[in-house]
């Protein structure tokens, strides 16, 4: 697939040496986006490397499932690949990749709404480990187990702001909503949360 | 459940961080530029290799029975117009 025009994505097994190599380390991710663009292939596996645990960590609040969450992390860097001519780099790249990130993730959550598995067993039936003081993963898996029950608009926004730690203006900028949008879905979301999460413990 | 122990909990799950997806992580730049990367016409071939299996045992079949029922129904036709079964058996020398 070519950038921006959906075409094959010319792969040629260039023959980087150790010394190219250690020149694209030092590359900035601008600089790497300019040479993806010009047909290189290593330099947008060098972005791929440089960027998969942060595109991975953002996936992992979406997609429980170890294969949804292959697919996840793939879609996204599937999108960054069509949309890279789009990059202008009048902002830093990581900013870019977050939105092109954040927008597949509200896609996905849209798509498979349905199937969500903590939204087709009643909250109550799902076996939740109790937090105790010093338990944050258990008090991860409960946020996340109730996030689950969420609309997808409130969900990630809920999870960008709480569990992510994006500003309000980050979260508008991601997904493309004002700030207005985003206070008011978040206040909605947390409601909604502070309401399921009574629920199960009350 | 109110504002601040909603607030406890949310900060604890931040707390936690993403779960651990190393894992997953493992030779993923690998399988992704695979699937970015075209497909060589090798590997096309070997993908339609069961469709052509089929035709081709589909073309057998045929060759077999529906050809030798043609071979019948000539024969049959042959056998009932004389005349004509005289004239191929004229052109090709075969006796009557």
């Amino acid at each position: 697939m070519e950038p921006g025009s959906g075409t094959a994505f010319a792969l040629a097994k260039a023959d980087v040496k150790p010394w190219d190599r250690a020149i694209e380390a030092c590359m900035s991710d601008e600089e790497l986006v300019r040479s993806a663009l010009e047909g290189d292939p290593e330099a947008f596996r060098l972005l791929v490397v440089r960027h998969k645990e942060r595109v991975f960590a953002l996936a992992s609040r979406f997609a429980r499932d170890g294969h949804a969450l292959e697919d996840l992390a793939q879609e996204i860097f599937i999108r960054l690949w069509q949309s890279l001519g789009q990059y202008r780099g009048d902002a830093p790249f990581v900013h870019w990749l977050s939105r092109v990130a954040v927008r597949v993730c509200y896609d996905f959550l849209r798509r498979n709404r349905r199937f969500s598995l903590f939204r087709s067993v009643p909250l109550e039936e799902v076996e939740l480990p109790q937090p105790t003081s010093g338990d944050d993963e258990a008090a991860r898996e409960r946020v996340e187990a109730g996030l689950a029950r969420l609309k997808p608009p409130e969900r990630l926004v809920l999870t960008l702001l709480e569990l992510e730690g994006m500003s309000m203006e980050a979260v508008a900028r991601a997904t493309g909503w004002s700030v207005a949008n985003v206070k008011v879905r978040a206040f909605r979301a947390r409601n909604s949360l502070r309401k399921i999460l009574s629920d199960r413990h009350e | 459940m109110n504002d601040d122990a909603l607030d406890s909990l949310l900060s604890r799950a931040r707390r936690a961080g993403p779960r651990d997806t190393s894992q997953a992580q493992y030779g993923f730049e690998t399988r992704l530029l695979a699937r970015l990367s075209p497909q060589p016409f090798a590997v096309w071939l070997w993908r339609l290799a069961p469709f052509f299996a089929i035709l081709a045992i589909a073309v057998s079949w045929n060759a077999w029975h529906g050809g030798s029922e043609n071979e019948y129904a000539i024969g049959n036709a042959l056998e009932e117009n004389a005349p004509e079964w005289t004239y191929i058996a004229g052109l090709t020398g075969r006796e009557l």
